[in-house]
């Protein structure tokens, strides 16, 4: 109970510092920012859970601990998921292959360009959106779905309210 | 402890089955593009998910020999990782997705809709191709020798990962 009690406490608090960073520009190499933020209340929701627990321990009730070991479950099997699409539709794994597979394990720019085209990326994600159903084709035209247009503003808004977004 | 051992071995068993399943053939995963692709993963993994449900149950009513709490440290070792995991997850899909992007800018478009040139000209391919390998030299994945990219340590041991995990689920050049 008290391990569950400081991890989404924890958590908690590394959302709101992660998201004022973004918002007050703090941040401006997102991915170490977060990371750090990560350490950094990882390694005091487990000492606060330790402390806790040695001045006054309180059981966790079964029920609790099913539900949350069905939530780690859950994550497991949704991070290897998440390993598997990275691995397979990341532009930046996709370069790393290409210069790994390269007689000389390097490649200039254009070489790069030439050998994986971000054009033929582009169709496919224009054609994995449209297989969801997110954006609609007519006439060699593309314009989002009501499903698509609302996405589009809900993370069009986040992006702008937290400065992110839209370099890539 | 039970709880958490139990999730931990169900866990394991969906996550081999479905590498031995992919790997072996039983399974092959048939797809026209990427979304039926990663559609087919997803309902392979909901399912074998599901099915190791029954493990997790035999697991935790069977572990009586394991004690019922677990130390509070280790709970919390397990589940702010988690919380944090889908977090970034969330957080990277918002920052960086590709399709985000292009339902932004067709939402942005005066007309709301645009052909594929139309894309190009407000998503160039050629800058986000630039982005993407500064991003990678200003992570250490990559740096610059002359006018060659080069892979640091880092980036050989990622793509060394990579092609591994791509060849093993018979998962095509994709990118």
């Amino acid at each position: 109970m008290i391990g569950l009690v400081c991890a989404i406490a924890g958590f908690m608090g590394m959302v709101l510092c992660h998201l004022a960073a973004l918002r007050r520009g703090w941040s401006h190499r997102h991915f170490r920012t977060l990371g750090l933020l990560g350490v950094v209340f990882f390694a005091l929701s487990v000492a606060g859970a330790a402390v806790w627990e040695a001045w006054n321990p309180v059981v966790t009730f079964p029920v609790m601990a099913v539900v949350f070991a069905l939530f780690f479950y859950g994550v497991v099997i949704f991070a290897y998921f998440i390993f598997i699409y990275i691995v397979d539709s990341s532009s930046a794994t996709r370069i790393l292959i290409e210069i790994e597979e390269s007689p000389e394990r390097q490649l200039s720019f254009e070489e790069l360009m030439r050998r994986y085209s971000l054009e033929e990326k582009f169709q496919d994600i224009l054609k994995d959106l449209k297989f969801i159903g997110a954006i609609e084709e007519k006439d060699g035209e593309f314009r989002n779905t009501t499903k698509g247009e609302r996405h589009a503003r809900v993370v069009g808004g986040f992006r702008r309210f937290f400065h992110i977004g839209g370099h890539l | 402890m039970r709880a958490i051992t139990a999730a931990f071995i169900a866990a394991s068993l969906v996550l081999c089955l479905h590498y031995l399943l992919v790997r072996t053939g039983v399974i092959r995963i048939r797809y026209r593009h990427r979304a039926e692709k990663y559609s087919a993963h997803v309902k392979l993994l909901v399912w074998l998910g599901a099915v190791a449900l029954a493990i997790f149950a035999a697991c935790y009513a069977n572990l009586s020999a394991l004690p019922a709490e677990a130390p509070a440290a280790l709970w919390a070792a397990l589940v702010f990782p988690s919380l944090f995991f889908v977090y970034m997850t969330f957080y990277f899909g918002m920052d960086r997705s590709v399709q985000e992007r292009m339902m932004i800018e067709l939402d942005n478009s005066p007309e709301h809709r645009l052909d594929f040139q139309g894309i190009k000209q407000v998503y160039n391919p050629a800058i986000k191709f630039k982005n993407e390998i500064d991003g990678m030299v200003d992570e250490g994945f990559l740096y610059l020798e002359g006018n060659v990219y080069r892979m640091t340590l880092k980036g050989k041991l990622y793509a060394k990962l990579a092609r591994w995990a791509k060849r093993e689920l018979k998962m095509g050049k994709g990118g």
